[in-house]
């Protein structure tokens, strides 16, 4: 077991190179340079200058290896070009924390919300309570997050002033709740879905008749055997919701006024902000394969069949 | 039932000991105290040779030696007076007494000359670094030709006295003085602090607000400077300006306001027949017209636009009421001369490129080969792929073909690849492409000179009409103003009349101001949108 995450991690250094390697070349053979707003342009000699002061006049690929250096040596991703004077790393530190309490926070929500509705759905496949939270789910699936932010801001900022339009202060704060609802609303109904359907294969299982037949209670059945069996879907969708719902959402986050991260994955792009791009997609690319093995090894607990060597 | 008791007790507590604690006349100093609270974009910084913040928010952090902003005419700042020199070009400004930092710490003649020398110091890679080239030697300094700083024409003869010396005489040189990039900083914090110096904390101005809250994405404060000492001490009716920093402040600032959070927003265009249906915001929607026009630029030496008959054309094919009533919602109001009202050469009386005539048009272009649009050229439109510029280029494109009967291929490309792409321009062919035009500082050659003088022009349409060159470089270093606006107001008729570039509308932005704040906004300024913090006669927020 030990041996199986240890060569997991070590896997995940060339793995991270090679995302590095690929997301270097990609951003730099993309037409546009970081300077100049689409207002009034920049003279020629003021990028030239500007790409001196950065280091974007040497060939790409000495600018490839002096990053590749920075960061292994110093750790060092840079600083951005569209913030003066802030490193990339305050940056991610500065603005993940943030998407990662809302994202942590949505999630429960998710899973909570995600898991009841599922299972009441799954215990009783094509009754009428079944059609009711397959409705909801599918409505919670078909809504795309920022038309939730919006409908959250009109409902509860402006019809019901009950919270502000938006801003953070801190993951208690009343502003974290459309937040909350707009990022877990989606998760929370695709983890529905997945239990529903896992709860009903898990019903039909024969230890599930078996235990009907020795007698056990419904709700023990549904609890002890069938729920458990029908985590193991869950999980893994879970695992990769959470992925993405910790990293941000750009239309929630600008739409709420979240200093969270999620923005910058897009606004680093369509600025190419090369230290940024290379930093947000390093971050996301950290969670995936961290998360994946939290996922391996969740099985482990879930399942006592699945063992890693 | 045992709940309610305890939190009635907790609220009893609160009350006893509020009762006991708060003195009124602290109470009464909080309630006092006058905020006004605007939304923001994250500035990229404070750094005056960085862009940073939008002018009015440095002009409250730092102050410049002349003010250029507030009026027609360019007054005393931080600087008592100047003197010129017969030959016009040696400016000599003096100090005004007792001026100080936000740290208490008085404000030099040297530090606005070490200020002025960080600008062209080729290693700061300032953005307007162009605006410090009438300095004798600046340009030489900036380009590493000669590296001894004593060299460029800057020197500080004693703490309150400043002299410039030009490499000719410049009469917009003293606009440029206001500008924000001419804003003094503390160089020897920059060296202290490094790229930190901006926080909140580190940073220093001498200016009538100073920096004392700055949550990055989140929140920016400013506050009094208790120890600014200049002339716009008391006009400075605001304890503190909040600024909620948004993801986009120019489109999304809207719900905050009607939430009550903000106490003025930009109001985007798809936000406007909403908030002009409801009378309680249509009271508060303020229009302000902004020095700068959305353009088209033509190569003016490729076919078919080498023809100034075909580009007569095109310009007088297109419907500008149309474009800004319909197509852009009444934003933007339509283009009637090159340059926008703000600007002296704005000439609508000379030149027909403005009028709207489909069947002159059209004649024009038959004149120039092409009858009802046979046998025009492939011709592309380029411009960046933001809503504004898709609509009206969509516009444009369906008026040519209906007017003129020619068919405009568009293509859009993304803001970061636009920029390549009209850069690489400079050298090749094009058709036609689009783009904005802002004043940076208030004066005519911002338009003509920026644009077209083929030695510094950024927007190339290769318009290299000799005599039309000789005239903006005259018009340029022309001493006396009267004749100056004359010689701009001839050239501005050429272009309408030739229209190497048409614009379409004119640059403009409307603004929802709560019914309590006054003086926010100057509509006199050339430049367009100047807010008012301190600047006389001062923003008033009433309570």
């Amino acid at each position: 077991m030990r041996t199986y995450i240890l060569r997991r991690v070590l896997l995940m250094i060339p793995t991270m190179l090679a995302i590095f390697t690929i997301t270097f070349f990609l951003m730099h053979a993309t037409p546009g340079s970081p300077w100049d707003s689409t207002g009034r342009p920049l003279p020629l000699h003021v990028i030239e200058s500007l790409n001196e002061k950065y280091g974007l006049d040497k060939p790409v690929l000495e600018q490839y290896f002096i990053f590749l250096w920075g960061i292994i040596s110093r750790g060092d991703l840079g600083d951005s070009y569209t913030r003066a004077g802030q490193s990339v790393t305050d940056l991610l530190m500065q603005h993940f924390p943030i998407s990662l309490q809302l994202g942590l926070v949505a999630m429960v929500f998710a899973v909570a919300g995600g898991l009841t509705l599922g299972l009441i759905g799954g215990i009783q496949p094509n009754s009428p309570v079944d059609y009711l939270t397959t409705f909801l789910s599918v409505i919670g699936i078909s809504t795309p997050s920022y038309v939730v932010a919006t409908l959250g801001v009109i409902v509860f900022a402006l019809w019901l002033n009950w919270v502000p339009t938006g801003g953070w202060d801190g993951i208690f704060s009343e502003r974290a709740v459309i937040p909350v609802i707009a990022l877990g609303l989606g998760p929370m109904a695709t983890i529905a879905r997945y239990t529903r359907s896992a709860v009903v294969e898990a019903s039909s299982q024969e230890y599930v008749r078996t235990a009907h037949a020795k007698g056990v209670s419904r709700r023990g059945v549904n609890l002890r055997h069938v729920l458990p069996n029908a985590l193991i879907s869950v999980v893994t969708v879970s695992g990769v919701s959470l992925v993405s719902v910790v990293t941000g959402s750009f239309f929630v986050e600008s739409i709420l006024n979240i200093p969270g991260i999620g923005r910058y994955f897009v606004t680093s792009v369509s600025a190419r902000d090369y230290p940024v791009i290379i930093g947000t997609t390093l971050l996301y690319a950290t969670l995936v394969m961290v998360m994946n093995l939290v996922i391996d090894l969740a099985y482990t607990a879930l399942d006592p069949r699945i063992r890693y060597e | 039932m045992k709940r309610l008791s305890h939190s009635s007790r907790i609220v009893l507590i609160l009350l006893v000991s509020l009762a006991l604690c708060i003195t009124p006349a602290l109470s009464l100093a909080q309630d006092d105290l006058v905020v006004f609270r605007q939304p923001a974009n994250e500035p990229t910084g404070l750094d005056p040779a960085q862009g940073g913040f939008g002018y009015q928010e440095m002009f409250s952090l730092y102050e410049p030696l002349v003010d250029a902003y507030s009026g027609t005419e360019v007054t005393p700042l931080a600087a008592e007076g100047w003197t010129l020199s017969e030959d016009g070009t040696t400016y000599t400004f003096t100090l005004r007494e007792g001026l100080m930092w936000s740290d208490n710490t008085p404000v030099t003649a040297e530090q606005y000359r070490q200020s002025f020398l960080r600008q062209l110091d080729p290693a700061t890679a300032a953005y307007a670094v162009e605006e410090f080239f009438p300095i004798l030697n600046g340009q030489a300094y900036n380009s590493g030709e000669i590296t001894d700083p004593n060299e460029v024409g800057i020197s500080a003869p004693d703490e309150r006295t400043l002299v410039i010396q030009l490499e000719q005489p410049t009469p917009y040189f003293l606009s440029y003085l206001g500008n924000t990039s001419y804003l003094p900083v503390r160089v020897d914090l920059i060296e202290q602090y490094g790229p930190e110096w901006m926080e909140a904390g580190n940073h220093v101005g001498n200016g009538p607000y100073m920096l004392t809250e700055w949550v990055h994405d989140q929140r920016m404060v400013f506050e009094q400077n208790p120890y600014y000492n200049g002339i716009w001490k008391d006009t400075r009716f605001v304890d503190r300006i909040e600024f909620v920093i948004m993801a986009d402040a120019w489109n999304l600032a809207v719900p905050a306001f009607e939430a009550g959070e903000v106490d003025v927003a930009i109001a985007p265009a798809s936000e406007l027949p909403r908030l002009m249906a409801d009378p309680e915001y249509a009271a508060m929607l303020t229009p302000v017209p902004i020095a700068g026009s959305v353009i088209m630029v033509m190569d003016t030496q490729n076919p078919p636009t080498d023809n100034v008959l075909v580009r007569q054309a095109l310009s007088l094919a297109i419907d500008r009421q149309t474009l800004s009533a319909g197509v852009l919602r009444g934003a933007n109001p339509p283009a009637t001369s090159f340059s926008p009202p703000t600007i002296g050469s704005h000439n609508p009386d000379a030149g027909f490129g403005y009028q709207y005539d489909p069947a002159l048009a059209a004649e024009l272009l038959a004149e120039a080969g092409y009858p009802g649009g046979e046998g025009f050229p492939e011709f592309e439109l380029t411009f960046w792929s933001l809503d504004n510029a898709r609509l009206a280029m969509q516009a444009v494109q369906a008026m040519w073909s209906e007017n003129l009967g020619i068919n405009v291929t568009l293509n859009p490309l993304e803001p970061a690849a636009m920029r390549e792409w009209r850069i690489s321009r400079n050298e090749q062919p094009f058709n036609a492409y689009y783009g904005l035009q802002w004043a940076g500082i208030p004066d005519a050659s911002q338009f003509a000179n920026a644009m077209f003088d083929p030695a510094n022009s950024l927007r190339r349409s290769r318009f290299d009409d000799p005599a039309y060159v000789d005239l903006i470089r005259s018009a340029l270093v022309e001493l006396d103003p009267a004749r100056r606006t004359e010689m701009y107001l001839e050239a501005e008729a050429v272009i309408n009349e030739q229209v190497p570039i048409i614009s379409l509308v004119y640059e403009s932005q409307t603004w929802l101001i709560r019914p309590n704040v006054e003086n926010f906004i100057d509509v006199t300024t050339a430049v367009g949108t100047i807010f008012r913090y301190a600047q006389p006669p001062g923003l008033i927020v009433n309570q």
